[in-house]
């Protein structure tokens, strides 16, 4: 595994319980309490899945930057 | 084992209740976050923040209301779980089981009202200067996302750092 790929994987293992508390509140909950299916929920789903997961990667790519220019 | 599961219990039943008591509640019933979290935002932002009865905050000269959804109650939720689960391994009593849930409880409280000062604060410069191709709603929403998450990562990193720092000075 590249060593970029690595530090994603960490950084993913170091936020596991913050990503899985914040995906239990917005998506579990609605969802155990039978929210209506509708395009509104699946649009909000969508972005409360994928913004997350982008900025965790994002904020790997900044620091891996950062430790590349700093040589 | 015991203690554990009392700690997990618990919480269970007052995130539970909180929860109940959020989804039957009015503006007026959440005065006891909607309070700082207006006060906050107002030192952030200079704004003025005045009640309105069953509406909540409101600023006249931004045209902003800090209202029911505002009050950051399932963030509240999502830190209180995260740092039970965090610090269940400290649990061996029913009095470590005691501190472990009523600190989260503080800890959850005291982050959800300064995270969602922040995001509120942001939410007010953002819809100042609109400033990305997406639609308000949508970068209303993202932004919610975004300060959130990084909110529960940063309360977890600090209370990491705290359990750690408390461990070394329990074994010297």
């Amino acid at each position: 595994m590249s060593r970029a790929m690595q530090a994603v994987a960490r950084a993913f293992r170091r936020t596991a319980l913050p990503l899985a508390s914040y995906y239990a509140i917005t998506l579990a909950v609605p969802l155990a309490n039978g929210v209506e299916r509708s395009d509104a929920f699946f649009k909000h789903a969508a972005l409360v899945l994928v913004v997350p997961v982008t900025a965790i990667v994002l904020a790997c790519a900044v620091n891996a930057l950062k430790r590349a220019l700093r040589g | 084992m015991k203690a554990k599961a009392l700690a997990l219990a618990a919480a269970a039943l007052i995130a539970f209740g909180l929860k109940q008591h959020y989804a039957g509640a009015r503006a007026d019933d959440l005065a006891w976050i909607l309070g700082p979290t207006a006060t906050l935002v107002g030192a952030m932002t200079d704004a003025t923040f005045r009640w309105q009865p069953q509406e909540g905050y409101f600023s006249r000269e931004r045209l902003f209301l800090i209202e029911k959804s505002c009050a950051g109650i399932n963030f509240m939720l999502a830190a209180f779980g995260m740092l039970v689960i965090a610090t269940l391994p400290r649990v061996g009593s029913g009095a470590s089981a005691a501190r472990v849930v009523g600190v989260s409880l503080l800890a959850s409280y005291a982050a959800a009202v300064m995270v969602n000062a922040v995001r509120i604060a942001i939410a007010m410069w953002l819809a100042a200067h609109p400033v990305t191709p997406l639609s308000a709603a949508d970068m209303h929403r993202v932004e919610g996302i975004v300060v959130y998450f990084g909110g529960l990562v940063l309360l977890y990193e600090l209370a990491q750092r705290v359990d750690r720092r408390a461990a070394r000075v329990a074994t010297r």
